[in-house]
C-alpha cells in the first residue's frame, strides 16, 4: 500500500493538481484540507504519513498550522508548497518543523522527487 | 539679476528632471541625484517670489552648502563670475518686487544692478 | 612601548568584563549560596586588574585589587555573602565602570575612590597588603581566544543553479547537519542567504563525530544539493581555525564602506540595464560577474555588520534591578532571543526606546507587590525583553504583566485635548494607539499619574519608524502591556516592492508586505465611509495612494486594481497603486525633507536608472 498524503490548499485546482501527481505515482491521498485548522484537525483524525502545505490560507495560515502539527507530533512530515518571492516565508516554515519544500509552478517531477526526499 | 556669494556654492550642473515630493510647497521642485547622493532642489524664482518661467528639469542647478549638505537652486541660467568690492555692495536696498529680508546687499556689475541672496532666510520656509 | 594605542581596547574589553561583573553579581543575588558567580566575577575583575595594570592606569588597577581581594575572602567561604556585602559589590562595578572611563579619559585619580576603598578593606578585613602579591600580569592586552570543541571539519556547500529559493534550500540544508552535530560558523549568515546576492554556495563548521560519506548524504537529502566538500583538517589546524579571531573595527569603516557597496548595487542595476539594451555577449558576461560580485560583497559587508542583540540587552538587567529598587518594586525581569543579530547602526538606535519602554513598565506598569497580592496577581511582577525573528524583520517585545493602560483615563484626557469627540465614550484598539503615540500627549503628566502608563511612547514610536520598522501596542487593564517594536535586520539595503502611481514609482520595503492581490473595481465596497474589499473573509480597508499623494492625473480605469497588503500586528490595510513594477534591492538614503512633506515616507532611494524615488513608510500609510 502507498504513502498516505493530506493535501492542504485553499485552492481546488492546486488541490486536484497534487492528488493527481501523487496518485498516479502510487499515493494515497487521504484527506484534504483548505485551511490551516482544518490541517491541524485532519492531521489529528488520519495520522497521515505525509502533509503537502500551502503557506497562505484563510482561517490560519500554513505555517501556524505546521507548527501546530509538529506540536503534537514533532515526527510529522511536512512538505510545504510555496510560490516564488516567499522564501522568507519558507525559511520561517522551516524553522517551524517543515521537512522541506516545492516551488510553484509544480513539476510533477520535483513534486515527486521532494516528497521522496522527506519519506525518506 | 541674482547674485550668491561664490564661497557658498559648490557646484554648478545642468538640471534634470526631479522626482517630485508629494506634500512639499510649490517652490520645491524635488529630489535630483547627484552622483549618489540625493539633494532637494527649489526653484529659485518661486522661491524669491516671482513669477518661474521654468519648466522643471530645464534651466542650471546651483549646489549651495546649507548646514554642511547640499541644497539644489534652480535658476534661469548662471551669468557670471564676478569680484565685487565688500564696499560697492549697498546695504539692504529696498528693491521693487523683493522682500527686503532677501536681500543681504544691493551691488552692480557690468552696468546692471544686481541683487546678493540671504540664502537662510530664502529657504528657511521651505527647509527645516 | 607606547601603551596608548591599546586604550580603546582596554575600554571595550573592559566594559565586556564588567558587563560579566553586573551579570554574574545579578545571578549570585538570585542565589547567594551558588559557587559559580563568585569564581566568574573574581575572574572578570582580575583580568580587568592585570590590563589597567599594563596601561598604567594605578587608581583603576588598585580598585580592582581590593574587589579581588573581598571576592577571594568571599570565594574561601571565610566570610558569607550578605546582601549588604553584595550591594558592596554593585557599588564597587560602578565605581570601577566610572574609574576605567576617567582613565582613559586621562584622569586616573584615586582620590573618589578612597571611601570605597576602605569600606571594602573593612568587609574583607584586609588592611592594605596586597592579598595576593605577584600575581600582576605585566603582559600587553590580549583577547581572550575563544574556546571552541576540538574536533571538527569544514563543510562547503553548491546548491544547483537552477535551484528555487536558494536560501531557504541552504537552511534546511544546515538543519540537515544540525541533526549529526554542532554546527557553527555559517557563511553567509542566514540572513544573508535571504537577500538576492546569494549565489547558493555556503560553507559552516560541523562537529560531528559522523563519517564525510554520511555527512554528504544527510546534506544533499536537502534536495538541489549540487556539490558537497567535507574538508578533513589536521588537528593543529583545526586549533587554529577554532580561536575566533576577531580584530576590532572602528564602526564608521563599516559605515563607510555599505555607503560605497550601496553605490555599487545601484551601479550594478545601471549597468544591468545598459548591458540588456546593447545584447552584446562578452559585456554581458563581465556585467554578470561585477553582478554576483558585488552581491557577495554586500552579504558579507551585512554579515559583518551583524550584532547580537545581548550587546544591548545585556545591561537590562542590573538597571530594571536598580530601578525596581529604587521604587521599592519587586520585579523578575527575563531577557529572550539574545543571540538574534541586527545591524549595528539599529541595535545602537534602540537602546533608548528600550530603557524608556522598561522604565515605563518598572515604574507605571508593575504595581507594587501588596496591589497585586490584593488582586490575586502573584507578588512578584513578571517583565520580559524578547527578541524574536520574524519573516524579514526582528520583533522585539517588552512586556509586563502589571496595571496595563487605564483607557477611561486615556479617554478624558482625549476628549480634554480635543483628540477625540466630546461625547466619544470608548476607545477603540487603534484610536488609543494614534492617542498614545501623538506626541505631546503622552509627556501630560496628568496622565501618567492617572493612567500609569504613556511617558514618552510617541518618542519610541518615532524611532521606530525612523529605522523604517513600527510599534505596536497590546494592552488590557490589570493584566499587562506588551509593545512590539518590529525592524528590519538591515538597515541601509533593503527588499524593496517598487509601485506606480501615475507617472511616479514609489518603493515600499518588504517588511511590512504581507501579499499583492488585484481584486476587480467590482469588489470594493464602501462600509462606514472607506473603500473596502473582502480578502479571505476579512474586510480589508483600502488607501488609494493616488488620492494620497495627489501629483499627476489619474490612471485610467483598471480591469483589476494592484493592491499591497500591509500588516502591522493586527492591523492590515491594502494600499491601491497603478501598478506594481517589481522587486528590488534598495538602498536607503537620507535627503533634506522639505517643510510641509506627507509624513509617509521613510526615505528615499536611486533606482536603477539614476532617479531618485521615494521610500514609504508601512506606519505612515496604515
Amino acid at each position: 500500500m502507498g504513502h498516505r498524503v493530506l493535501v492542504c490548499d485553499d485552492a481546488i485546482f492546486m488541490r486536484t493538481m497534487i492528488s493527481d501527481i501523487l496518485t498516479s505515482a502510487g499515493y494515497d491521498v487521504v484527506g484534504e484540507a483548505e485551511t490551516g485548522v482544518q490541517a491541524i484537525e485532519r492531521y489529528r483524525d488520519l495520522r497521515p504519513d505525509l502533509v503537502t502545505m500551502d503557506i497562505v490560507m484563510p482561517d490560519m495560515g500554513g505555517i501556524d498550522a505546521v507548527r501546530e502539527i509538529v506540536k503534537d507530533d514533532p515526527n510529522a512530515k511536512i512538505l510545504m508548497c510555496s510560490a516564488m518571492g516567499q522564501q522568507a516565508l519558507v525559511v520561517e516554515a522551516i524553522q517551524a518543523g517543515a521537512k522541506d519544500f516545492v516551488v510553484k509552478p509544480f513539476q510533477p517531477s520535483r513534486v515527486l522527487e521532494a516528497v521522496q526526499r522527506v519519506l525518506g | 539679476m541674482f547674485a550668491l556669494e561664490a564661497g557658498a556654492v559648490q557646484e554648478i550642473l545642468p538640471a534634470t528632471p526631479p522626482t517630485r515630493i508629494p506634500g512639499a510647497p510649490e517652490a520645491v521642485r524635488g529630489l535630483v541625484n547627484v552622483r549618489g547622493t540625493l539633494v532637494t532642489v527649489i526653484d529659485a524664482a518661486e522661491a524669491i517670489g516671482l513669477p518661474s518661467g521654468l519648466a522643471t528639469g530645464s534651466g542650471t542647478v546651483i549646489l549651495v552648502e546649507r548646514r554642511s549638505r547640499p541644497v539644489g537652486l534652480a535658476v534661469d541660467e548662471v551669468l557670471d563670475l564676478v569680484s565685487v568690492a565688500s564696499a560697492s555692495l549697498d546695504d539692504r536696498a529696498s528693491l521693487p518686487g523683493v522682500r527686503p529680508d532677501l536681500v543681504r546687499a544691493v551691488g552692480s556689475a557690468a552696468g546692471q544692478t544686481f541683487v546678493q541672496l540671504e540664502t537662510d532666510v530664502l529657504l528657511e520656509p521651505l527647509l527645516p | 612601548m607606547d601603551v596608548r594605542q591599546y586604550a580603546d581596547l582596554f575600554l571595550t574589553e573592559s566594559r565586556d568584563h564588567l558587563t560579566a561583573f553586573n551579570h554574574l553579581l545579578l545571578e549570585w543575588e538570585r542565589d547567594p549560596a551558588a559557587p559559580e558567580p563568585v569564581g566568574g566575577i573574581f575572574r572578570a575583575v582580575h583580568t580587568i586588574k592585570g590590563m589597567a595594570a599594563t596601561m598604567g592606569y594605578g587608581a583603576v588597577a588598585d580598585l580592582s585589587h581590593r574587589i579581588e581581594n573581598l571576592l577571594d575572602v568571599l570565594r574561601r567561604g571565610e566570610k558569607p555573602a550578605t546582601p549588604a556585602t553584595l550591594e558592596l559589590l554593585f557599588k564597587s562595578a560602578d565605581a570601577l565602570d566610572r574609574a576605567i572611563a576617567d582613565a582613559v579619559a586621562g584622569k586616573d585619580a584615586a582620590a573618589p575612590l578612597q571611601a570605597l576603598i576602605a569600606q571594602l578593606d573593612r568587609e574583607a578585613g584586609t588592611g592594605a597588603a596586597p592579598a595576593t602579591p605577584g600575581r600582576q600580569r605585566p603582559s600587553a592586552p590580549v583577547m581572550m581566544p575563544e574556546a571552541g570543541p576540538g574536533r571538527g571539519r569544514t563543510v562547503r556547500v553548491a546548491l544547483r543553479p537552477q535551484a528555487a529559493l536558494k536560501g531557504a534550500r541552504a537552511i534546511l540544508a544546515i538543519r540537515k547537519a544540525e541533526a549529526l552535530g554542532a554546527v557553527s560558523a555559517v557563511a553567509p549568515a542566514p540572513a544573508a542567504m535571504e537577500t538576492e546576492g546569494f549565489d547558493g554556495t555556503f560553507s559552516f563548521r560541523l562537529d560531528s563525530e559522523a563519517d564525510a560519506v554520511v555527512v554528504e548524504e544527510a546534506l544533499r537529502a536537502a534536495g538541489d544539493v549540487d556539490t558537497v566538500e567535507v574538508a578533513e583538517e589536521l588537528h593543529e589546524v583545526v586549533a587554529e581555525g577554532v580561536r575566533a579571531r576577531h580584530i576590532r573595527v572602528d564602526l564608521r569603516r563599516l559605515d563607510e564602506l555599505m555607503n560605497q557597496i550601496g553605490e555599487l548595487v545601484i551601479a550594478r542595476g545601471r549597468l544591468a540595464s545598459l548591458t540588456s539594451r546593447l545584447a552584446e555577449p562578452d559585456l554581458d558576461e563581465v556585467a554578470l560577474q561585477i553582478g554576483r560580485l558585488a552581491g557577495r560583497l554586500q552579504s558579507e559587508i551585512i554579515q559583518a555588520r551583524m550584532t547580537p542583540v545581548w550587546q544591548v540587552f545585556d545591561r537590562f538587567p542590573r538597571m530594571v534591578r536598580d530601578l525596581a529598587k529604587q521604587m521599592g518594586k519587586q520585579v523578575a525581569f527575563r531577557v529572550e532571543g539574545k543571540e538574534i543579530e541586527l545591524d549595528r547602526t539599529i541595535l545602537d538606535e534602540l537602546a533608548d526606546p528600550l530603557v524608556h519602554l522598561l522604565r515605563n513598565a518598572v515604574d507605571h506598569g508593575i504595581e507594587p507587590s501588596e496591589d497585586r497580592v490584593a488582586r490575586g496577581k502573584p507578588a512578584v511582577g513578571q517583565l520580559v525583553v524578547a527578541a524574536v525573528r520574524e519573516r524579514s524583520s526582528v520583533a522585539i517585545r517588552v512586556s509586563d504583566d502589571g496595571r496595563g493602560v487605564n483607557r477611561a483615563a486615556v479617554l478624558a484626557r482625549a476628549r480634554e485635548m480635543g483628540l477625540v469627540a466630546a461625547d466619544q465614550q470608548e476607545l477603540g484598539e487603534q484610536e488609543l494607539f494614534r492617542v498614545l503615540t501623538r506626541s505631546g500627549f503622552s509627556t501630560a503628566r496628568a496622565v501618567t499619574d492617572v493612567s500609569g502608563r504613556g511617558v514618552g511612547i510617541d518618542v519610541v514610536s518615532t524611532a521606530a519608524r525612523a529605522l523604517g520598522g513600527s510599534l505596536e501596542i497590546r494592552t488590557e487593564e490589570g493584566k499587562g502591556t506588551t509593545f512590539t517594536l518590529r525592524l528590519p535586520v538591515t538597515l541601509a539595503i533593503v527588499r524593496a516592492l517598487l509601485a506606480r502611481v501615475g507617472s511616479e514609482l514609489y518603493a515600499l520595503p518588504l517588511t511590512h508586505v504581507a501579499e499583492t492581490v488585484d481584486p476587480k473595481p467590482e469588489e470594493i465596497h464602501r462600509v462606514q465611509g472607506r473603500e473596502t474589499v473582502l480578502l479571505r473573509g476579512r474586510l480589508l480597508p483600502l488607501v488609494r495612494l493616488h488620492e494620497v499623494l495627489g501629483g499627476s492625473a489619474a490612471a485610467p480605469a483598471a480591469q483589476r486594481l494592484p493592491v499591497i497588503v500591509l500588516e502591522m500586528g493586527e492591523r492590515r490595510t491594502g494600499v491601491v497603486v497603478d501598478a506594481l513594477v517589481g522587486q528590488q534591492e534598495i538602498v536607503v538614503k537620507n535627503f533634506e525633507a522639505p517643510r510641509g512633506m506627507l509624513p509617509l515616507f521613510s526615505g528615499a532611494t536611486i533606482l536603477g536608472d539614476g532617479v531618485p524615488a521615494l521610500i514609504l513608510d508601512a506606519g505612515g500609510l496604515m
